[in-house]
């Protein structure tokens, strides 16, 4: 007869004896320390670079594009130089020739005093003094065109054209003689005198009697079209960008 | 300053430039594994976003050196030609562009990596491209209107659009990429890992 022992035993898997438990439960904590260890020394390569990009465009959005005060100054010593060689300095034949090409789009800005641009300004023009010259507006400048800005003389306008140069405006250039030449030559009928002559010297003030605000009335705001052609002048225009679109892309 | 004017340099030079880089464009293209059809295409299906990946990595590579280089004096930005935005005809070119991105599996430029290869259906790809562009060049002129009369906007970046200054649009750009990068793995991980156990 078969006498088994009445001690209770619980159900489950054979527990190990103590000191094997003890080195079971050793080795597994020192595994997870290694792998821990591994891990921590490892850098994700993908997290790094996504971090060292934000952190750059970080910096980037702290440090600012040049503004316009500091482009300018950058800009100034090039910029005096051109219009030394006045360059950018276009006959009052060659704006009138713009002014009939339907080809182009052309912006003609009055850097004036209101009270000058309102006793007498070139059809279509547009005042706008130096100082009003924002950001804004010379991003709306931006987009294709020529741009001609003119004063009395061409004090202000050179400083017009400086600063949106340096605003990142291309294709801008200055009425060389100013207003008070274009008077000369297209409301007095005076031959005026060539390209190479023009000095631009003055002091920016209205020479010519106006009685009245003309505006762009007077016929002499857009000459007639058989005058086209009738001075003589080095063509200076050149559209620094193409007026049509060329494509472009990776594909 | 930067941009260099390249006007300057004799036409063999300039020649020889174009051909430099279009050789490192390629050659960067098709190690990407920009050759294959079906890795390009897998993009649509969002089992593989390697097209995405690489391309906003060169997106925001290009944009933070280029605006660096701005932010510290070395580029006129004024100089460099950004396109001018003509949106309705984006938007329709982009869509018939996909269509053909997925039907083809190539665009036209992965299609000349891939003719580059000998790849037949990139050959085939290529053929159809230039069968398009003359068909289009013989129809333009009734179609210029479209694109110069419907939202032009001339040179339009996001800074302008959006009111802010560059440096904000830039991390704007990038805060975009990274989180477009993370969702792009957790596409992968979703259908990726799908198409991955249904082949399988």
């Amino acid at each position: 007869m078969i006498v088994r022992s009445r001690s209770k035993r619980k159900s489950g898997p054979r527990k190990s004896p103590p000191a094997r438990r003890q080195a079971e439960s050793k080795a597994e904590s020192q595994a997870r320390s290694t792998s821990k260890s591994q891990a921590g020394s490892k850098v994700n390569p993908k997290g790094a670079a996504a971090l060292f990009a934000l952190l750059a465009a970080f910096a980037l959005m702290l440090v600012g594009l040049p503004g316009s005060e500091a482009r300018l100054a950058r800009l100034e010593p090039e910029l005096n130089r051109q219009l030394a060689s006045r360059e950018y300095h276009i006959d009052p034949g060659e704006l009138m020739d713009l002014m009939y090409n339907n080809k182009l789009h052309l912006f003609v800005i009055d850097v004036r005093d209101e009270v000058d641009f309102n006793l007498f300004h070139l059809r279509d023009a547009i005042w706008k003094p130096v100082v009003q010259m924002s950001a804004e507006c010379c991003r709306r400048l931006r987009a294709e065109g020529i741009k001609v800005v003119l004063s009395n003389d061409e004090v202000r306008a050179e400083q017009a054209w400086k600063h949106l140069t340096a605003n990142e405006v291309l294709n801008v250039y200055i009425l060389a003689g100013g207003v008070n030449l274009w008077l000369d030559i297209y409301k007095d009928g005076l031959p005026g005198p060539p390209h190479e002559a023009i000095t631009g010297v003055g002091d920016d003030t209205l020479r010519h009697e106006i009685d009245s605000a003309l505006g762009h009335v007077p016929e002499f705001a857009l000459p007639p079209h058989d005058l086209v052609g009738r001075r003589e002048y080095p063509t200076k225009v050149k559209v620094a960008r193409p007026v049509a679109v060329e494509g472009g892309g990776c594909g | 300053m930067a941009p260099l004017d390249l006007s300057t340099l004799s036409n063999l030079t300039r020649i020889l430039i174009a051909v430099g880089l279009g050789f490192g464009f390629g050659f960067c293209l098709e190690r990407a594994g920009f050759g294959d059809a079906r890795r390009l295409a897998a993009q649509f299906y969002f089992t593989e976003m390697r097209v995405l990946k690489v391309m906003f990595t060169s997106i925001i590579t290009a944009m933070l050196l280029l605006f660096w280089g701005v932010a510290l004096g070395w580029i006129d930005y004024a100089a460099l030609w950004v396109n001018p935005t003509y949106l309705w005809s984006g938007i329709l070119g982009g869509f018939i562009l996909g269509l053909g991105f997925i039907l083809g599996g190539y665009c036209p430029g992965t299609s000349l990596v891939a003719a580059a290869t000998l790849k037949i259906d990139g050959l085939v790809f290529v053929l159809g491209c230039l069968a398009g562009v003359f068909v289009f060049g013989e129809v333009v002129p009734g179609l210029r209107g479209f694109w110069e009369q419907h939202a032009f906007y001339g040179r339009l970046t996001l800074a302008d659009w959006f009111g802010v200054p560059a440096g904000v649009a830039v991390f704007g750009v990038m805060c975009l990429a990274v989180s477009m990068f993370w969702g792009a793995e957790k596409l992968e991980a979703i259908f990726g890992g799908k198409a991955r156990g249904g082949s399988s």
